[in-house]
């Protein structure tokens, strides 16, 4: 690409990005220090004086450190179970352990809530089992939400330990083997060192999402103060300056912590080169193993599934037809007839669709460009331009969510202020800035399989610059392209965490008029809303996985370099 | 005998990779499993490294089965095709990994090593990272690492094969005299015969998971035991014949296709294939000669292409039906040029009887060859 085009594509896409990442963000860190206009630390002098924000602070740094470790616990040992042990239902089972990854984390905690919150199945079990008056735990506080992050994230360990296994050089292992390696020091001396990238990707991810996480804590923290719900409540109760300050605090948190964990993380590869075996499935020998090594794979899978299949036991429930039992008594389809038949149920859903639609377009043209920019361009600033685009992934929802809500709130075109907030395009603006780093990275990578000496061929054997977009560049980068756009459209159809600080009424998301059923206390329509979502989500995926598939098979696959923390 | 492998199966599903194989091998030898890809031959190395199970019959090894014994147990060294260098840690601990394993005192692992990458020439390299290493310093990091553990049998699986042509031409010279000298036993596992000619005492020739024939390289050559190894083994040009006439003694006159009649000598005298059947006939490049007009039983044709190749120039000759390769001088005739083909005086022709005239698994004619 020439230099001249190269900066008529850049100008817009660099303008853009200013004008949607970057601004936002210092018009926040500006109101933060903008006091009754004047400069002033007074925000910031009262944050580092209060109690109760310092506890937001720790409470949400600690919390994300025992995410890492609780997620790590599970998702590691389930890893090595599904890839290198054989047994019936290995295959299966092996895929269903993935599956929550597909699943917006709001529908995650409702069917947890279900599960195991106050009146859940299991703690009436477990209540009407030991013959308790009371239920024998209260869902609530920093534990409560550890434990559903541990849950819902020991995901990312899980296909990052699984994917970094399969890429693993399997000679490597028969090479310490015919050097006489016990097998406990071949795990610690050479799989584990070799798996480290892998592990320290899914880490990052983790800790990243657990920062971001506000689903979890708004609904299970009780009393129990993390940053996100901390900015949520002072926004929500007017203390704009607090809530600014805030934002700050966690943005800033969020960038030093990714900053540390980044440099921990060596940056090599230790995929197999050349014909690499990887390391054969071990048939189970002993008897008693032969017994338990399934049982574990497949018991823990139930286990880590359970809530789901509560979330869709519960979603034929009819209102009013579980109060105190233990199970629900009637199931009949009246939640799935309401939801299709009442607009207050069934406007969100067509809402969501079409704002996730509108952002998933817009992203996947600018992300194209983007990419194109960062691959083939000769520019200088290719660095800026990349930290422009990846921003976004390392701020929560909720530091988002809270720059467009100030920065989008009045119209001073000449401050480049455009009022959104309280109109239909704000949502679609959120989700579109959101999935930017996730679509971008997917479209990157395509880009960067492809070899421009392709272009070159193609050009040489008479192909028009036309022909070798069409039949060279096309069919090259659009799978991975598509795989990234798929990932973003599940992500903003299930959107929760900038939508309950955007949301208009009229143009509510799904996530939203989930939320409202449950404070109705209609937990049958609820989770009628959170199995749509997530049938709509498997459905999408079941038709794109090709695309999905091959877009994550070539080169290093997206999910394992993108990671984008999913609205949490 | 140091190792032995007794009628050994290994079926993967419904291939049967490695099939009833039986080999012996000599303290001190070096011996090469040669055969194209998919043959077995890795998975046979693999079976006596102890990364798979026979599914029958034994792998000996001093006479011992090794059917309960894990790799670690066995102690044989194994260099692997990508070389399978631990990429987390440098040269030096790669090297020690198998002493550490061991529990060697560290004055002993820091000694071992140090010998160990002098004899690859390798010294001071200890603290390199295995990625900052060419492909052939990589592959030496990776001999030195099985050779550091004192093995009684050094196991190679195409270790070459990464490598360009110059350094790998070099390297196997390099490798002979090193494991001569150490006089370890090496099995090495290739599908390049002139690897296999440079580097072994012995050649095991496989094919479809059986061993086809076992022996020198001069023996493989001279005395293939069937089309396959005739064909696999050097140049070779396959005709199809007939057997016309044969005598007691086990020579035989045969037809070739194109009608030359030519004698063919020193098949099993108790198995002589009768008058009329149908075979291969193998007659070697240099063992053809172009012959005068007069001269009876040649085959007619027409020099096709010439190659000059130093020491000999290769004709391809077109003759009714057939290409037939002939290495002679360069003072021989040009192309477009009438030629009659004889044998050589000396030549020694090989007939292996067997319908299908054209030769089906041994290559086209002059092909599987030292190109």
């Amino acid at each position: 690409m020439s230099r001249k085009t190269s900066l008529w594509l850049l100008l817009p896409v660099f303008g853009l990005l200013v004008w949607l990442v970057l601004y936002p963000h210092l018009f926040v860190l500006g109101d933060s220090l903008w006091i009754d206009g004047a400069l002033s630390l007074d925000g910031y002098r009262t944050f580092f004086t209060t109690r109760a924000e310092l506890e937001a602070l720790w409470g949400s740094v600690w919390i994300s450190l025992g995410s890492v470790f609780l997620s790590a616990l599970i998702g590691i040992p389930l890893a090595f179970l599904f890839t290198r042990f054989d047994f019936p239902g290995r295959t299966v089972f092996g895929a269903l352990a993935a599956l929550p990854v597909l699943l917006p984390p709001l529908v995650g905690v409702i069917a947890f809530l279900f599960l195991y919150g106050e009146s859940g199945i299991f703690t009436r079990v477990v209540q009407a089992v030991l013959g308790l008056e009371r239920p024998p735990w209260r869902l609530v506080g920093g534990w409560a939400i550890l434990l559903v992050h541990a849950y819902s994230m020991y995901v990312y360990f899980y296909l990052f330990t699984a994917a970094g296994l399969a890429r693993l050089d399997g000679a490597a292992t028969e090479a310490a083997e015919s050097l006489g390696a016990s097998r406990w020091r071949i795990f610690w001396r050479v799989t584990l060192p070799m798996l480290s990238p892998s592990l320290m990707a899914a880490s990052v991810l983790v800790f990243m999402t657990s920062m971001a996480s506000f689903s979890a804590p708004y609904i299970f923290g009780g009393g129990f103060r993390v940053l996100t719900t901390q900015i949520f409540n002072s926004k929500m109760s007017g203390e704009l300056t607090m809530a600014m300050v805030e934002t700050v605090v966690l943005a800033s948190a969020s960038l030093l912590f990714l900053w540390i964990l980044q440099r921990f993380e060596r940056n090599r590869e230790f995929a197999a080169v050349g014909k690499g075996v990887s390391a054969p499935r071990r048939e189970i020998r002993s008897r008693l193993a032969r017994i338990l090594v399934p049982a574990l794979g497949v018991g823990g899978v139930f286990v880590l599934l359970l809530p789901h299949l509560t979330l869709v036991l519960v979603s034929f429930v009819p209102e009013g037809a579980w109060t105190i039992q233990i199970l629900p008594t009637r199931y009949t389809l009246d939640n799935y007839r309401a939801l299709f038949s009442s607009p207050q149920l069934w406007t969100p859903v067509l809402n969501s669709l079409q704002m996730a639609t509108l952002a998933t377009a817009a992203n996947l043209v600018f992300c194209f460009v983007v990419a194109y920019l960062l691959v083939r361009g000769r520019f200088r600033g290719k660095g800026s331009l990349l930290t422009l685009t990846m921003l976004p992934w390392a701020l929560p929802g909720t530091v988002i969510a809270i720059a467009l809500a100030t920065t989008f709130s009045a119209h001073e075109p000449w401050f480049g202020r455009v009022l959104l907030v309280g109109s239909f395009w704000i949502l679609p603006l959120a989700y579109f800035i959101r999935n930017i780093p996730l679509v971008a990275q997917a479209a990157v990578a395509s880009f960067r399989q492809y070899d421009p000496e392709l272009d070159e061929a193609a050009h040489s054997l008479g192909a028009s610059w036309f022909t070798t977009m069409r039949r060279v560049a096309a069919p090259l980068v659009l799978p991975g392209l598509m795989a990234g756009g798929l990932l973003a459209w599940v992500a903003a159809l299930g959107e929760f965490v900038s939508s309950i600080l955007l949301y208009t009424h009229r143009s509510r998301p799904i996530s939203i008029e989930i939320l409202s059923q449950l404070r109705a206390f209609d937990f049958g329509a609820a989770a009628a809303l959170g199995v749509v979502l997530a049938a709509l989500m498997t459905v999408v995926f079941a038709l794109g996985g090709r695309y999905v598939r091959g877009g994550l098979a070539g080169g290093r696959g997206v999910a394992a370099t993108s990671g984008n923390p999913p609205p949490s | 005998m140091i190792l032995e492998l007794d009628r050994v199966t290994r079926r993967f599903g419904s291939v049967t990779a490695v099939d009833r194989l039986s080999l012996a091998i000599q303290e001190g030898e070096f011996v090469t499993l040669l055969g194209p890809s998919g043959c077995g031959k890795t998975t046979a190395l693999r079976l006596i490294a102890g990364f798979e199970v026979p599914d029958e019959g034994r792998v000996l090894f001093r006479g011992q089965d090794l059917a309960r014994r894990s790799p670690q147990a066995r102690g044989f060294g194994m260099v692997f095709q990508n070389y399978a260098l631990f990429p987390h840690l440098n040269v030096f601990e790669n090297v020690a990994f198998g002493l550490k394993s061991r529990g060697s005192p560290r004055e002993l692992v820091a000694d071992r090593v140090r010998a160990s990458l002098s004899r690859v020439d390798l010294e001071g390299y200890g603290d390199r990272a295995v990625q900052a290493l060419s492909g052939g310093q990589q592959q030496r990091v990776a001999l030195a690492r099985a050779l550091a553990i004192e093995p009684p049998l050094l196991l190679l699986d195409e270790p070459l094969s990464n490598l360009d042509q110059a350094l790998r031409i070099q390297t196997r010279t390099e490798l002979r005299a090193l494991v001569k000298e150490l006089g370890i036993t090496a099995l090495f596992v290739t599908h390049d015969q002139e690897e296999a000619f440079d580097l072994s005492d012995r050649i095991a020739v496989m094919q479809a998971g059986r061993l086809r024939q076992i022996g020198s390289p001069q023996e493989l050559y001279r005395e293939p035991a069937d089309r396959f190894v005739a064909g696999f083994v050097g140049r070779a040009n396959l005709l199809p014949a007939q057997v016309e006439d044969a005598s007691g003694d086990g020579s035989l006159q045969v037809r070739t296709a194109g009608g030359a009649l030519w004698p063919v000598s020193g098949s099993d005298p108790g198995d002589t294939p009768a008058p009329g059947s149908k075979g291969t006939l193998l007659v070697r490049p240099e063992e053809l000669r172009f012959g005068g007009d007069g001269e009876d039983g040649a085959l007619e044709g027409v020099v096709e292409d010439r190659r000059f190749r130093g020491a000999v120039t290769h004709y391809r000759v077109q003759v009714p039906g057939l290409v037939l390769e002939v290495a002679d001088s360069a003072r021989g005739p040009d192309r477009g040029a009438r030629v009659r083909l004889l044998p050589r005086p000396d030549a020694r022709l090989r007939f292996f009887p067997g319908e299908g005239g054209a030769p089906d698994d041994g290559g086209a004619p002059g092909e599987g060859g030292a190109t």
